[in-house]
């Protein structure tokens, strides 16, 4: 049990009811000590994969472990050593935030109080309201603190940070460092590339149900692309940096030439761009599913 | 009139207990607990039965009282009896309602199936007598095995077995359903 990885699934796959194939023949492994990212947009099956990890709903084919405990049948097993952030987080309305702490830590059986407290200060949590006054940002610190109060050895959390506002998000990653430096494991999930950047050890990219890839941050930021456009004083020739490796002219308007550039061509892009006289030079970060389109281009090339 | 009272509180709060709060989604973070779902549908089985049995007792009080002071001489036994009747005809309902929730995430099924079951019993238990090509099927009437009139005349305690088992069968049809389905997470 002890080289068991933190989360392992084969071949998980899981097709609705009514006939929506939401999750195809995934195969992660999430080793122990470490932060996956799960990044994906919309729809893409992220929610639907964590509910399998949890039991919540059942695989149409295909196995998933956490900590080597099988996720279906050993499925209390498994619960007993998660902390799980829903991504749609619904709580007892009429009850304040200690009385829905409170019945969650007696379901736990066992909780560190003390350990509990500290989390309520951090987050600096209203538990003395109704939840139904609390705004969505105090309802997920609620979320945050009920997933971490029984130090469990696997997170999973399904777009923890949505709502949170920007200082606590912050706190969350400072947590998420402390979590992974005591040995836990998590496993994050996210539409955004720059929200897990900072904190993931490796980025697994979902789209409709399938994995495309797996990486460390660094390689993906990477390749991550940047929206470059340059203006020069007299009308220039693209083709220099058409030349340059996964660089993309997107358009040339007397000029102005716009670019798409990973950023690992920048330098390149860069020296190409100083050989003429520059009026002004703007990067901006695409976003998430830019680069994941610049993916399949590239995946595309290769087939 | 105090059957029907009971029963619908006990399709109400099994309604409630389980499709309702599936249905609010609120059954996710608690199925994400180290709970088994068997458990949990257990634990709200339980919960209706509570309800409905603080509901028969405060029936109870109230009718003792009731024959005390207008001097109606219930005897204090066939009232009970009665009410126990009461209780397990409220409690089956209840616990369809809660096995309809288990097999299914809505609250409106959860709601109509021990009703429509309610009503079909009552009118079966009420009319075989008058049309004779009910009569056979009278023994699937729910209000048949509770007695028609169980304060007036008392119940038939063999009959309130068959209830008993029924119950049973409703709440062991209830845990196992639920094992078996996907968690609602539309
Ligand atoms: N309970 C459900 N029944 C039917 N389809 C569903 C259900 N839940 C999710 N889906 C569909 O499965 C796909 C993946 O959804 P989901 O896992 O929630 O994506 P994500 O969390 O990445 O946004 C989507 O097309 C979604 O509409
Ligand atoms: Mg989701």
């Amino acid at each position: 049990m002890t080289a068991a990885p933190a989360i392992e699934t084969a071949a998980l796959s899981k097709t609705y009811a009514g006939g929506v194939r939401a999750l195809a023949d995934l195969d992660l492994r999430v080793e122990r000590g470490e932060v996956f990212a799960f990044l994906g947009p919309n729809g893409a099956g992220k929610s639907t994969t964590i509910r399998l990890l949890l039991d919540l709903i059942r695989p149409t084919a295909g196995r998933a472990w956490i900590l080597g405990y099988d996720c279906r049948t050993d499925s209390v097993e498994t619960r007993r050593r998660v902390g799980y952030m829903p991504g749609d987080l619904r709580l007892f309305d009429r009850l304040t935030g200690r009385e829905q702490l409170d019945s969650l830590a007696r379901l736990r059986g066992s909780v560190d109080s003390a350990w509990r407290r500290t989390l309520s200060e951090r987050f600096a949590v209203v538990l003395d309201r109704p939840i139904r006054e609390l705004s969505r940002g105090n309802r997920q610190k609620l979320g945050i603190v009920q997933a971490f109060m029984h130090r469990p050895p696997v997170l999973v959390l399904d777009e923890p940070t949505s709502g949170l506002d920007p200082l606590l998000q912050g706190e969350f990653r400072t947590l998420l460092h402390e979590t992974v430096a005591g040995g836990a494991s998590v496993f994050l999930s996210s539409h955004s590339l720059d929200e897990v950047q900072h904190v993931a050890d490796r980025v697994a990219i979902i789209r409709s149900g399938r994995l495309t890839d797996v990486d460390s941050v660094e390689r993906l930021r990477g390749r991550s692309l940047r929206h470059v456009t340059v203006t020069f004083s007299q009308p220039a020739d693209p083709h220099a940096f058409a030349s340059l490796e996964g660089v993309r002219v997107v358009g040339v308007e007397g000029v102005v030439v716009r670019l798409s550039a990973p950023v690992a061509a920048m330098d390149a892009v860069v020296k190409a761009a100083a050989r003429h006289r520059l009026v002004d030079l703007v990067s901006a970060p695409a976003d998430l599913e830019e680069i994941f389109l610049e993916l399949y281009r590239e995946e595309d090339d290769r087939a | 009139m105090l059957p029907l009272l009971a029963i619908a509180l006990a399709i109400g709060s099994g309604a409630r207990t389980l499709a309702g709060e599936e249905e609010a989604g609120r059954l996710e973070l608690v199925l994400s607990y180290p709970v088994p779902r068997r458990r949990a549908v257990a634990a709200k089985a339980a919960a209706v039965a509570v309800e409905v049995a603080a509901f028969c007792a405060t029936a109870y009080a109230a009718l003792a009282l009731a024959s005390q002071v207008f001097g109606l001489g219930l005897p204090p036994g066939r009232l009970a009896g009665g009410l126990l009747s009461v209780f397990l005809l409220a409690l089956l309902h209840g616990w369809l309602a809660v096995g309809t929730g288990a097999a299914t995430p809505s609250r409106a099924l959860a709601i109509g199936v021990p009703a429509a079951a309610a009503a079909a019993a009552y009118l079966v238990g009420g009319l075989h007598g008058l049309a004779g090509w009910l009569d056979p099927f009278r023994f699937v009437s729910s209000f048949w095995w509770a007695g028609q009139a169980p304060l007036s005349s008392g119940v038939e305690y063999a009959h309130l077995l068959v209830l008993v088992l029924a119950t049973a069968a409703a709440l062991t049809a209830a845990l196992v359903l639920i094992g078996r389905r996907d968690l609602d997470t539309a």
